[in-house]
């Protein structure tokens, strides 16, 4: 069943695979038995409450943290394919050099930059500004900026680098509802048009149903569910992951709508 | 860019001019007589004394400055000062154990000097070895270097006691940084330690700003974390180690010196390195030739001078500020 638009996938092999991951901080098990493909022209979104490894899950994925087992696989050999095929955008720091926001989007350029800016760095700079419509701001400093405009700046960073492959954790928790669904459809274009493979954790079930192609519930560090929206997001699975009830209405409009009714 | 650059030039324009007019302030009219009027005493003061001691005001400042600013953007910490790492107390210690009680590592000509900067090396080495440890995160490295400013004063601070009147005042010189010493040795062996770190820094320029995002960012974009820790970390002991045993503990420079260089050429690095190390240069060299002329003929330690004239200015920085930002 095509979701939302989407076309049925011929499962194109993947660009990110994980396979058993588990994560121990301080012999506590963060994460375990984490299982997952990023394929080319899809959306996964990440669910679950707070603390359910979403974001250690993330920095994994990233090679940000190594995983006590289990192992990440991408289509990549060495460091530098590696950040030309994967791009991080983690939970908002706030900045701590007051770059433009030229300079800050810029950044998503360092792993193809040597001293001097190339015309297509600039343009892939310019190009992830307007896609995000930012271009007005480009000569701001980013510590005078909103922390959502400060969101999208990252997102464009994110973007000019490139890559395949999107990791991205929260990004839309600073943004009002317009510029999150504007945000969406850009993820959505990226996915369809250009092949990418993105994989976002959100908590907002209702655009999740809406948006992503496939859905991983995580609870309590492992893989509650996994698949597609509607199969995922369903009252039971989310009693168990939430702990609480929901009322779940299907849209004719497509996606669905999620009230907490406890 | 291009206007940055500028700005670049603009400062060393305004070095280059302050140095002159240093060079020629001072008991009379020696700079003519010592150009054309071939007098032997004015040559001697413009050569010998002035000349060496604004050198090593310019290059002092520039390596205090510029390890000032590289650490600030590694330890992404705007209130980080190169004497936080506790180098300047190691010397100053080595400084003491020479004054007050004839110890030094080294005898000759640098008995005092020397001795300063292997106890600044050896403060910096252990430094270097806890940043290696375990990976040590920023917090545990400025809180480090915190505790080893507090051992190491607390042992200046007992050799002050046990000091002679006469070791007294040498000590305190020393303490709070003076210039008055200063000899081509000194300036020479700073800069051969400030041109290599200057152009070693900027090889890390993008490294240093995909730091403004935080570190995970900066991880995702391919940057070696720890590597580049490492190499800051070192080449900040050095630059600070070299200008601290040659001039004394001049404070606020490195502090300073950074944040008003990040106000002229912004936060870019590839700019801010070079704009800091001028900034802390034009800093030094303004607050020592005013600390040889306001009470001439005494000249007053030019610590004195930098904290008196640094402080105000740092306040005035922080009151205009910039909200949410460093400074």
């Amino acid at each position: 069943m095509a979701v939302d638009g989407y076309p049925e996938p011929a499962a194109p092999p993947p660009l990110l695979s994980a396979e058993g991951i588990a994560y121990r901080h301080k012999k506590q098990d963060i994460l375990t038995d984490i299982s997952l493909n990023l394929r080319p022209g899809q959306i996964k979104a990440l669910v679950g409450p707070n603390g359910a490894g979403k974001t250690t899950l993330l920095r994994c994925l990233s090679g940000y943290f190594s995983p006590s087992q289990g192992q990440v696989k991408l289509r990549a050999n060495g460091d530098r394919e590696k950040t030309r095929l994967l791009a991080y955008m983690p939970q908002q720091a706030p900045p701590s050099v007051a770059l433009s926001v030229a300079q800050a989007v810029l950044l998503g350029r360092r792993p193809y930059l040597g001293l001097t800016v190339r015309p297509a760095d600039i343009s892939a700079v310019g190009q992830a500004l307007a896609r995000l419509d930012l271009s007005a701001l480009a000569d701001k400093a980013i510590d005078r900026i909103s922390a959502g405009e400060y969101q999208l700046v990252m997102l464009a960073r994110t973007l000019a680098q490139g890559t395949a492959c999107l990791l991205l954790d929260e990004p839309l928790s600073n943004l009002d509802p317009a510029h999150q669904i504007r945000v969406l459809n850009l993820l959505r274009d990226l996915a369809l048009h250009e092949n990418k493979a993105i994989l976002l954790s959100l908590h907002d079930l209702a655009l999740v149903s809406r948006f992503a192609h496939r859905v991983i519930l995580l609870a309590g560090g492992r893989i509650l569910a996994a698949g597609e929206p509607a199969k995922v997001l369903t009252g039971e699975h989310l009693r168990k992951a939430y702990g609480i009830e929901m009322a779940i209405h299907t849209l004719p409009q497509g996606g669905m709508a999620f009230a907490p009714i406890t | 860019m291009n206007e940055r650059f500028l700005r670049l030039l603009l400062m060393a324009a305004a070095l280059i001019g302050l140095s002159l007019l240093s060079l020629s302030l001072g008991g009379g009219n020696e700079l003519p007589a010592a150009l054309w009027g071939g007098d032997r005493i004015a040559s001697l003061i413009i050569w010998e004394i002035r000349l060496p001691r604004i050198l090593l005001a310019i290059s002092g400042g520039a390596s205090l400055a510029l390890a000032g600013a590289a650490l600030q953007a590694i330890l992404m910490n705007p209130l980080v000062d190169p004497y936080l790492l506790g180098i300047s107390a190691g010397a100053s210690l080595g400084a003491a154990l020479a004054i007050v009680l004839g110890f030094s590592f080294l005898s000759g000509a640098f008995w005092l000097v020397g001795n300063a900067f292997i106890f600044a090396l050896l403060v910096a080495l252990m430094v270097y070895a806890l940043a290696r440890s375990r990976q040590a995160g920023s917090y545990t490295i400025i809180l480090a270097g915190l505790a080893m400013n507090f051992i190491f004063s607390a042992l200046v601070g007992g050799l002050q006691y046990m000091a002679q009147e006469a070791g007294l005042r040498d000590l305190m010189f020393w303490i709070m940084g003076s210039l008055w010493n200063a000899g081509y040795t000194g300036v020479i062996f700073i800069f051969l330690i400030l041109l290599p770190s200057l152009i070693i820094l900027l090889s890390q320029a993008w490294n240093l700003n995909s730091l403004a995002a935080g570190a995970e960012t900066a991880h995702s974009l391919g940057v070696n974390l720890s590597r580049l820790h490492l190499l800051v970390v070192l080449v900040a002991c050095l630059l600070t180690a070299a200008a601290v045993s040659f001039m004394g503990a001049v404070s606020f420079v490195g502090l300073v010196g950074p944040h008003i260089g990040r106000e002229i050429t912004g936060g870019d690095h590839r700019f801010l390195l070079p704009g800091a190390a001028l900034c802390g240069a034009i800093l030094l060299l303004g607050a020592d030739t005013l600390a040889r002329l306001v009470l001439w003929p005494m000249d007053l330690p030019v610590g004195i001078m930098t904290a008196l004239l640094g402080g105000p200015f740092f306040i005035y920085l922080l009151l205009k500020g910039r909200k949410n930002s460093w400074l």
